[in-house]
């Protein structure tokens, strides 16, 4: 029996699918819509301080017809606040087994988060989430990323929040600073009772080389933007191990939300993998529509039977201990590409990467002695690349730009085997650290 | 005219740069190898798919100043394409020629060559070209390109040889080929029409008159099948060149007839196709498998749904009142064919079949005058050697006059006309 079900910071919900606070969170409908579809949960769009906002708002990182990634300039919700407080409530009626989370954010002013605060637990919300990322149009007005990028600012505005509600407190950090375990420790601090991550990193999608205008043009001109979308999932993964990996978040059981560039499946395992409790989409959404759920919950449930777990708790961080700081790698781990004749195409890639840009170690010899049967015609095919195992340093680069599934294979050498570069001797990181200055460098602290 | 339209559209923007992004720009490709002007092909899809329109336009005008011509005519699933490595990871190859042709229209349309491309023509050294397609076009733009003075002389009213004439509307618009001229022209390059070697002037006195002579005379009309009537039957070089300049002037027919099964007789039955809607068959007095036409074409006629009639002699035209009614033709034996070579035993039954318009596209014959030249032959083609100088000094030949074997399409006649300029440039240093 697979158990999708989780339990966040004391707040229910029925799977870890949430929507993020977004253009896709802002009514009752959508999130009816949502729910009906299977979301577990969802963020309301950031309600507090007045806004106008401008129109375009979006603009995208696309390669050919393929969107990698959308910058936005979308501000927060710019409903009149009653009314979003009305239609949370109802929402929340409507569906008690999903999650309704609020995201705030007011201006650097204590009593105006208090106030709203004390709205939100009235509309029956199941928990707060604090924006402290917006990375455009909110931090000129002292709010948004600027409280999200300093720590003193996050610690206290998290805890004037604390103070006045008894509400789960989710504290949403920001990418754009240079060490997000700082903020993330602020808000603990403060009191967040969990953490959610990461939130838009500020971008500038493109500019126009006829105009000169940069995108999105709101009449001739641009700000700096918000990227999300499949692009970001690789920052996003970092951040989330970085945070998940704190000491304080793994001392105090700090649950994380994990968001960023998510829209498969296979993406939200890999952020469970890291140490998140759920995930949220937003990006995936507003190119497809609610209905990816469906194939969100399917995936997952197929993956966790295949893989004999029964709840999510399961494997949530089981990936974490293979990271390490790098000096631990193993220096003695040596692998090989190995090219595969008889699959190869003969597009040279390997050959002109190796050469160009990274050991020189794939040769083009003739493909008589490799293939006894002649191909098709055509000179280049008597060619063939060929790694010299000596000089191989099993970068793999070759292996990421062959075109050909699983022709390149990185072969993994006996430890027996690696005195293959003459004069080059496998040592620990230590022993070379120490070579180098004469005391040890690394793997002093772990 | 719905026929005088180019079969295939352009690609639009998006397209073209979605179809250049499939490309996996590999290292010394083997669709460069195959492609007989050596275009660096992955560069210029690159460039299109960057939006460097006009940097494409320039790679591929500097192997294959008939770019245009060749994305349209060239038979890219026996070049390029056939080699794309995508075809080995059974996807489909990248589209070269229509590439090719975008980057190509693109750059005619709107902008001019690089002024680093027009020379000053040194008026030292001076080269007739007799024959304005594709193999003397390219030879002049070469020899321009590498300032050295070029006249070109064409017998026909318009220049641009079978591309402006016989190539078909559906392929190649006759405003493509003319466009080429043009620019040809531009660099330098006059080109005097209804000039005609062996009637208006004679090898000798270009030879007295020029410091080199290059020909490219190509072939001339399919031969006589000699039966009796066959003067009722049209040439398909003159179907082709009446379908495409003056599609008026053609017999009305309900029964159309082509005799052969080469890439010129299908070119001949897919024109018919298109301007009658009547019906239209093929007669081929060998099996399908002995075709030289490119499976891709005879591919194309059969989803066109022309009947191919195979092992098919014409034995006479039947004509009455003084009009075409109709062919009497016979059946051949497979196995004397196969046994023996040359010695085809009609024993098959004898069949009437209705036409009013019989095309002989039964291969190209080599002009007759040449016998008449004191130059060397090879098979009744013009002997050249690995420079293309022929047997008379300096006297040059390419494109389809010296191509006595293996494929000859309007690319391999292109670079015939590139490498002889290479040559006559080096003769001249």
């Amino acid at each position: 029996m697979i158990e999708l079900s989780i339990e966040f910071a004391g707040i229910r919900s029925i799977n870890p699918f949430w929507l993020a606070s977004g253009p896709p969170t802002n009514s009752a409908a959508q999130l009816n819509a949502a729910f009906e579809a299977g979301f577990g949960g969802a963020v309301w769009k950031t309600i507090g301080t007045a806004v106008e906002n401008v129109s375009n708002r979006y603009s995208s990182y696309k390669k050919w017809d393929r969107i990698l990634g959308l910058n936005n300039l979308e501000l927060i919700s710019d409903r009149p606040l009653e009314l979003n407080l009305k239609e949370i409530q109802e929402i929340k009626k409507r569906w008690p087994d999903r999650a309704v989370i609020v995201s705030i954010m007011e201006e650097y002013d204590r009593e105006k988060w208090e106030e709203l605060v004390k709205k939100v637990e009235a509309s029956g919300a199941d928990g707060i989430e604090l924006n402290f990322g917006c990375p455009h149009g909110m931090p000129e007005r002292g709010t948004g990323s600027k409280i999200g990028q300093d720590p003193i600012l996050c610690r206290e505005v998290t805890s004037w929040v604390k103070r006045v509600t008894r509400l789960p407190l989710i504290v949403k950090l920001t990418p754009n600073v240079t060490d997000i375990t700082q903020t993330a420790k602020a808000a603990i601090e403060g009191g967040a009772t969990a953490l959610s991550l990461i939130n838009t990193i500020q971008s500038i999608s493109g500019v126009d080389l006829d105009t000169f205008e940069v995108l999105p043009s709101i009449g001739g001109k641009s700000s700096y933007g918000g990227y999300s979308g499949e692009a970001i999932k690789p920052i996003a993964l970092s951040l989330t191990a970085k945070v998940a990996s704190m000491e304080m978040v793994q001392e105090k059981q700090v649950p994380i939300s994990a968001m960023g560039g998510i829209s498969t499946w296979r993406d939200s395992v890999e952020f469970l993998l890291l140490g998140a409790s759920s995930v949220q989409l937003c990006s995936a959404v507003m190119l497809n529509g609610f209905r990816i759920i469906e194939d969100l919950l399917s995936g997952l449930k197929h993956w966790m039977e295949a893989k004999g777990f029964s709840s999510i708790a399961d494997f949530r961080g089981k990936s974490l201990s293979h990271i390490v700081p790098f000096h631990q790698l193993e220096p003695t781990f040596k692998q090989i590409a190995q090219i595969d004749p008889q699959k190869c195409i003969h597009c040279f890639l390997c050959y002109i990467v190796c050469r160009d840009a990274a050991h020189h170690c794939i040769d083009l010899t003739d493909g008589k002695a490799l293939y006894p049967v002649i191909p098709s015609s055509g000179k280049h095919e008597w060619m063939f690349p060929k790694v010299r195992p000596e000089d191989c340093v099993g970068c793999s680069l070759c292996q990421h730009v062959c075109p050909v599934d699983s022709c390149i294979e990185m072969i993994t050498m006996e430890a027996q085997k690696l005195e293959l570069r003459p004069g080059i001797q496998m040592k620990s990181w230590e022993a070379i650290g120490k070579r180098a200055t004469g005391e040890v460098l690394y793997g002093c602290s772990d | 005219m719905e026929f005088l339209k180019e079969s295939l559209p352009p690609l639009s923007l998006s397209e073209a740069i979605g179809e250049a992004s499939r490309c996996l720009y590999c290292w010394n490709p083997p669709c460069v190898t195959a492609c007989p002007t050596g275009i660096e092909i992955p560069k210029f899809v690159k460039r299109i798919e960057t939006g460097d329109f006009r940097g494409a336009a320039e790679v591929i005008l500097k192997a294959n100043f008939l770019g245009g011509t060749c994305g349209r005519v060239c038979p890219v699933e026996e070049l390029c394409e056939g080699a794309c490595v995508l075809t080995k990871l059974k996807k489909p190859s990248v589209s070269i020629g229509r590439l090719q042709r975008f980057a190509i229209d693109h750059f005619w349309a709107k902008q001019k060559l690089p002024s680093q491309w027009h020379i000053q023509i040194q008026k030292k050294k001076k080269v007739a070209i007799v024959g304005s397609g594709p193999a003397g076009l390219s030879c002049a733009a070469t020899l321009a390109q590498l300032g050295i003075e070029a006249v070109i002389f064409e017998k026909n009213r318009l220049p641009g040889g079978l591309s402006t004439y016989v190539i078909p509307s559906f392929r190649e618009p006759i405003e493509v080929s003319l466009k080429e001229v043009e620019e040809v022209k531009k660099l330098g390059v006059p080109i005097h029409t209804e000039k005609e070697l062996g009637k208006d002037f004679s090898l000798e006195e270009l030879r007295t008159a020029y410091d080199a002579v290059f020909l490219a005379i190509g072939l001339g009309k399919s031969p006589q099948l000699q039966i009796p009537g066959e003067a009722y039957f049209l040439d398909s070089l003159e179907f082709l060149s009446r379908a495409k300049l003056e599609p008026w002037s053609l017999p009305n027919a309900n029964n159309i007839v082509i005799i052969g099964l080469g890439n010129t007789a299908i070119d001949c039955a897919l024109v018919a196709k298109k301007i009658a809607r009547e019906k239209v068959s093929i007669l081929y007095r060998k099996r399908l498998e002995e075709s030289r036409a490119y499976p891709k074409e005879i591919e194309k006629v059969l989803k066109e749904a022309v009947p191919i009639q195979f092992l098919t002699m014409v034995k006479e035209a039947v004509v009455k009142e003084n009009k075409l009614v109709g062919l009497k033709c016979q059946r051949l034996n497979p196995h004397s064919i196969l046994d023996s070579v040359g010695k085809k035993e009609q024993t098959g039954i004898e069949f009437f079949l209705p036409a009013e318009l019989v095309i002989r596209a039964s291969g190209q014959q080599k002009p007759l005058w040449i016998t008449t030249m004191a130059i060397e032959l090879d098979n009744g083609f013009i002997k050249v050697n690995e420079k293309y100088e022929t047997s008379l000094p300096k006297v040059y030949a390419g494109g389809d006059c010296i191509r006595k074997k293996g494929m000859f399409s309007t690319v391999h006649a292109v670079e015939d006309g590139k490498k002889a300029a290479f040559s006559l440039a080096a003769s001249f240093s």
